[in-house]
């Protein structure tokens, strides 16, 4: 056991200066098991994915993306590049603050085309003035492209969070990769719905390992309840996810 | 030609058809009686007015206070340049009038300058003036109009009819005259213009250009057409603006490139900046980023010579320092950032979320271009995404006042497992009576899915009630 240990911290060590700065700044969500597969929390710089298990279940999605937002930006302001034609609308400036996000905080750009989308991602992630830039993947995005955001977003130390299409079985650079399924609210003690809950894996991490857990968003002190933990349990395993 | 009520008359006969005895207010029938094989066409007013409006664009490449003349008269119309400080670059007045002269020929216009003291003796000069070009100084000056036509000072053509009728032809008679019965006879107008003409009373004009606090112009030996060096140029006039604004304690939050093209169009192109800037360098990287946004559209026609950058709207900008050991991110790398996506998306894809004090769901929220943040109050329970049209639903109620049991929307069916409301939403009836008040409910299925939902009407309104969806919960 002590020799593996001594292995471990060698390799460690010899690792150390291929770890970028700014991956080493990351933000803990808040709940032990899940930032344990985080190895500590989501790397700062770096792109994130979030996918909807099911096309139905893609506000979940959003709303967990958005959670995670909240947990790493804080109250910086926000780029939200919007896409062109949302399926279930578009950002709610009201639903947004009930949702525990202030509406003004965040610059909405609308882009002509993916070629567009790209270079605004990039030239916000690069710019380095923002707490966190949300997107949507564009359908057909390749990995030289998601190598190029990722790079941007750890040049710029900023979080790009990307909306992935449920169907989307393109390798990808991510740091992280979600999977979220819609769940039942709480209801409070009257009887109303409370705060939303969601069922995510974590299908992908780079230096951490999945799992997945249903966990609570509390929009009034916006921070990440875990309910159930179900360890290394990922609902369907494509293999395809995994190639990168 | 153009109609009046003594029928078609001419408006502005060629120099042929002048030698041949026409002029212009003539009774075109009387025309035709001379000149038999005359070729007319009828004058369009508008587009001779905004002809003139882009021409007299173009001539504030000479100076920057130009206008049109208010009235086309009979022919007549010109523009009005502020030449004061303006000669000297182009190496006095004599100079500047020929160079003036020359580019409205090359444009293909035959054109008659008159340089004055005031606007009144100008204008008269250069419509009743012998000469072509000429200019007057202030000790000939009313020596020079007393042997004009009475009609050079502006004054309305009735006037000019009743004059002659009495025998006054030349403004000289007019001014030999004691100025009190003239005022009774002909009103306040007759005697303002002349007094306007000899420069006893002040007379300004409004220039079709705005003020700007700050500009800085460059006429080109050579015409250029290549973007580069398009840019080039505008970096050499943004690094030329900087010290007048840093002089004025100003920062640009609104600049306009004017390339001026050889055929005498302008081009220009317009920077919004989200706070006050007098970085030349930021400046540029906007400009550039436009025209690459621009790509399709540039058009340099036969090239540009000459440009202007304009600082259309300038703001105090006080230095800033930062604090020593301050970690907080710097907020003018934001405020470029958005002023970089502003110049290559468009000022109305860079938008921000503005709350509006109603009750209608669809316009609470507004998008518009970026500006200082909007504050929100707190809401609860309205859906994260809105859809940008409800779309109807069918859906099985239990009770006909009640919540919806079952619904399908999009082709799928949803069992709901939980329902809130009714939020009772009624309609803006002074802005459309039409539509129904609204019944809203928050449902969600087995799986969690949740939306937002409305019932439109009542059950005992002449129309069945019909149920939509409006948006979706996280």
């Amino acid at each position: 056991m002590e020799d593996r240990r001594a292995k471990l911290a060698a390799a460690q060590r010899l690792i150390a200066p291929l770890v970028t700065q700014s991956e080493r700044v990351r933000h803990p969500l808040g709940c032990a098991p899940i930032d344990a597969c985080l190895h500590g929390g989501l790397v700062r710089g770096g792109l994130h994915e979030v996918a909807a298990a099911e096309h139905a279940a893609t506000p979940a999605a959003i709303g967990f993306l958005l959670a995670l937002v909240t947990l790493t930006a804080g109250s910086q302001p926000l780029v939200w590049v919007l896409p062109r034609h949302g399926d279930f609308g578009q950002p709610y400036g009201p639903g947004l603050k009930a949702f525990g996000i202030d509406p003004g905080a965040i610059f909405f750009l609308r882009c002509v085309n993916t070629q567009e989308q790209l270079w605004a991602l990039e030239e916000v992630l690069r710019a380095g003035a923002v707490g966190a830039v949300i997107g949507t993947r564009p359908i057909g995005m390749d990995l030289t492209a998601s190598r190029r955001l990722h790079l941007a977003a750890e040049a710029g130390t900023t979080p790009l969070f990307l909306l992935r299409a449920h169907q989307d079985h393109e390798t990808s650079a991510a740091v992280t990769r979600w999977r979220v399924q819609s769940h039942r609210a709480a209801s409070d003690s009257l009887g109303f719905l409370g705060a939303s809950r969601f069922a995510v894996a974590l299908e992908r991490v780079r230096t951490g390992r999945p799992g997945a857990w249903v966990v609570e968003w509390d929009h009034a002190t916006l921070c990440l309840r875990l309910l159930t933990g179900l360890q290394h349990r990922i609902p369907e395993q494509d293999p395809g996810l995994f190639a990168a | 030609m153009s109609q009046t009520s003594g029928g078609w008359h001419l408006d502005a006969p060629c120099p042929v058809a002048r030698q041949l005895g026409l002029y212009p207010g003539q009774l075109l029938s009387d025309a035709r009686a001379r000149v038999p094989t005359l070729i007319t066409s009828p004058v369009n007013h508008a587009r001779e007015r905004t002809r003139l409006r882009k021409l007299s664009l173009w001539c504030t490449r000479f100076s920057p206070y130009v206008a049109p003349w208010s009235e086309i008269e009979a022919g007549a119309g010109g523009l009005t340049f502020d030449m004061t400080g303006c000669a000297h670059l182009f190496g006095g007045e004599c100079a500047a009038l020929h160079s003036i002269a020359e580019a409205l020929a090359q444009l293909g216009l035959s054109v008659r300058l008159a340089m004055a003291d005031t606007i009144g003796a100008a204008h008269a000069l250069c419509r009743y003036g012998a000469k072509a070009q000429i200019i007057v100084d202030s000790s000939s000056q009313t020596e020079v109009l007393r042997d004009l036509p009475v009609a050079a000072l502006r004054i309305d053509p009735q006037s000019v009819a009743t004059l002659r009728h009495l025998g006054l032809t030349r403004i000289a008679d007019v001014m030999d005259l004691p100025r009190a019965p003239l005022a009774a006879r002909f009103g306040e107008e007759l005697l303002l213009r002349l007094d306007q003409a000899l420069g006893l009373v002040k007379e300004s004009f409004s220039p079709i250009l705005p003020h700007a606090p700050a500009r800085v112009s460059a006429i080109l030996a050579e015409p250029i057409r290549d973007q580069d060096h398009v840019l080039k140029l505008a970096a050499s006039l943004a690094q030329d603006l900087m010290p007048l604004l840093e002089r004025a304690g100003l920062g640009a939050r609104v600049l306009s490139l004017n390339l001026f093209r050889v055929d005498g169009q302008v081009l220009r192109i317009t920077l919004h900046l989200a706070s006050p800037s007098r970085d030349p360098g930021h400046i540029i990287k906007l400009f550039a980023l436009k025209l690459d946004a621009r790509i399709e559209t540039f058009d340099p026609g036969f090239g540009f010579e000459a440009a202007r950058l304009d600082v259309t709207l300038g703001q105090p900008l006080e230095p800033i320092q930062a604090g020593l050991g301050q970690t907080t991110p710097d907020p003018t790398r934001l405020t470029r950032l958005i002023d970089r996506l502003t110049s290559r998306l468009g000022t109305d894809n860079v938008l921000r979320a503005y709350p509006r004090d109603t009750h209608d769901p669809e316009r609470a929220m507004i998008m518009k271009p970026a500006g200082a943040p909007g504050r929100w109050e707190d809401w609860s329970l309205r859906p994260l995404l809105l859809l940008p049209r409800a779309e109807p639903a069918e859906v099985l109620a239990l009770l006909p006042e009640g919540p919806p049991l079952q619904f399908k929307w999009r082709g799928l069916h949803y069992r709901i497992e939980h329902a809130e409301g009714p939020e009772r939403i009624a309609p803006q009836w002074w802005r459309n009576g039409e539509s129904p008040t609204r019944d809203y409910y928050l449902v969600e299925d087995r799986a969690g899915h949740k939306f937002w939902m409305y019932r439109d009407g009542f059950y005992d309104a002449p129309r069945p009630p019909r149920w939509f969806v409006h948006g979706v919960f996280a």
